[in-house]
């Protein structure tokens, strides 16, 4: 059995963390600086084109461009889930890493809470597209 | 935190190396941002790399660990293109609707 090198090496960890904080802080302005994210310059999701099912990540750009603009029940309206769900996984796994960190391995979590996950993003996939209340307020709207 | 958890034996000269990375931020982001199924495969096999890392099975870890890795670049790497194919399309029609 070998031992799995770590992902990244110390100095490519680096760039990648300070190449993945340029992309945040570049969109962030990018948003901040956009009126809206119906235009040209914004990606849209080919699912939605194609399909017209809102998935998981249905109204993640215009979450985050409301989040940008400090209105928080616009971005709750357009993708709850991001909204309350993200930082609940950026918490634990900064936690995790600061464990790591400090020389203390933190364990395997067990497979369970992973499901768990598994369980709510496809739960909340299936219930934005339910055309009735209250599973219409989970829809980007 | 099963016991017999190889993590909790600190010091032991195989507890240290045995890091088995289950990939579950880049599933997750490719679930979410890449609008596609393929990333729920690459979450179901890291939640395997968990659940065999505490069987003790490191080797079966270390294969639902890979497939974890290669499922979430294709759903990354197909999100990718599905939005390039989209961006053409919409040129195309620009053009089209010019002519």
């Amino acid at each position: 059995m070998n031992a799995q090198p770590p992902v990244l090496r110390p100095g490519r960890r680096l760039l990648a963390g300070l190449g993945l904080g340029a992309l945040a802080i570049g969109g962030f302005a990018l948003l901040r600086w956009s009126d809206s994210v119906d235009n040209a310059y914004f990606p849209k999701c080919p699912l939605y084109s194609l399909t017209g099912w809102h998935c998981t990540g249905c109204g993640t750009t215009r979450a985050l461009h409301a989040l940008a603009h400090g209105d928080v029940s616009q971005a709750l309206a357009s993708n709850s889930l991001l909204v309350l769900g993200a930082p609940v996984l950026v918490i634990g796994w900064t936690w995790r890493r600061a464990l790591t960190l400090h020389g203390r391995p933190p364990g395997v979590f067990a497979a369970k809470w992973i499901w768990l996950i598994l369980g709510v993003i496809v739960a909340y996939g299936v219930l934005r597209n339910v055309p009735y209340y209250p599973c219409t307020l989970l829809a980007p709207h | 935190m099963a016991s017999g958890n190889p993590y909790q034996s600190t010091g032991a000269p195989t507890g240290a190396g045995q890091h088995v990375p289950n990939y579950l931020v880049q599933s997750i982001i490719a679930t979410a941002c890449c609008c596609l199924p393929l990333g729920i495969v690459a979450i179901i096999y890291a939640a395997q790399v968990n659940s065999k890392v505490a069987a003790g099975d490191i080797s079966g870890a270390m294969q639902a660990s890979n497939n974890a890795k290669m499922w979430s670049w294709i759903a990354i790497g197909l999100g990718l293109l599905g939005q390039l194919i989209y961006i053409g399309f919409m040129v195309l029609g620009g053009v089209a609707s010019q002519m």
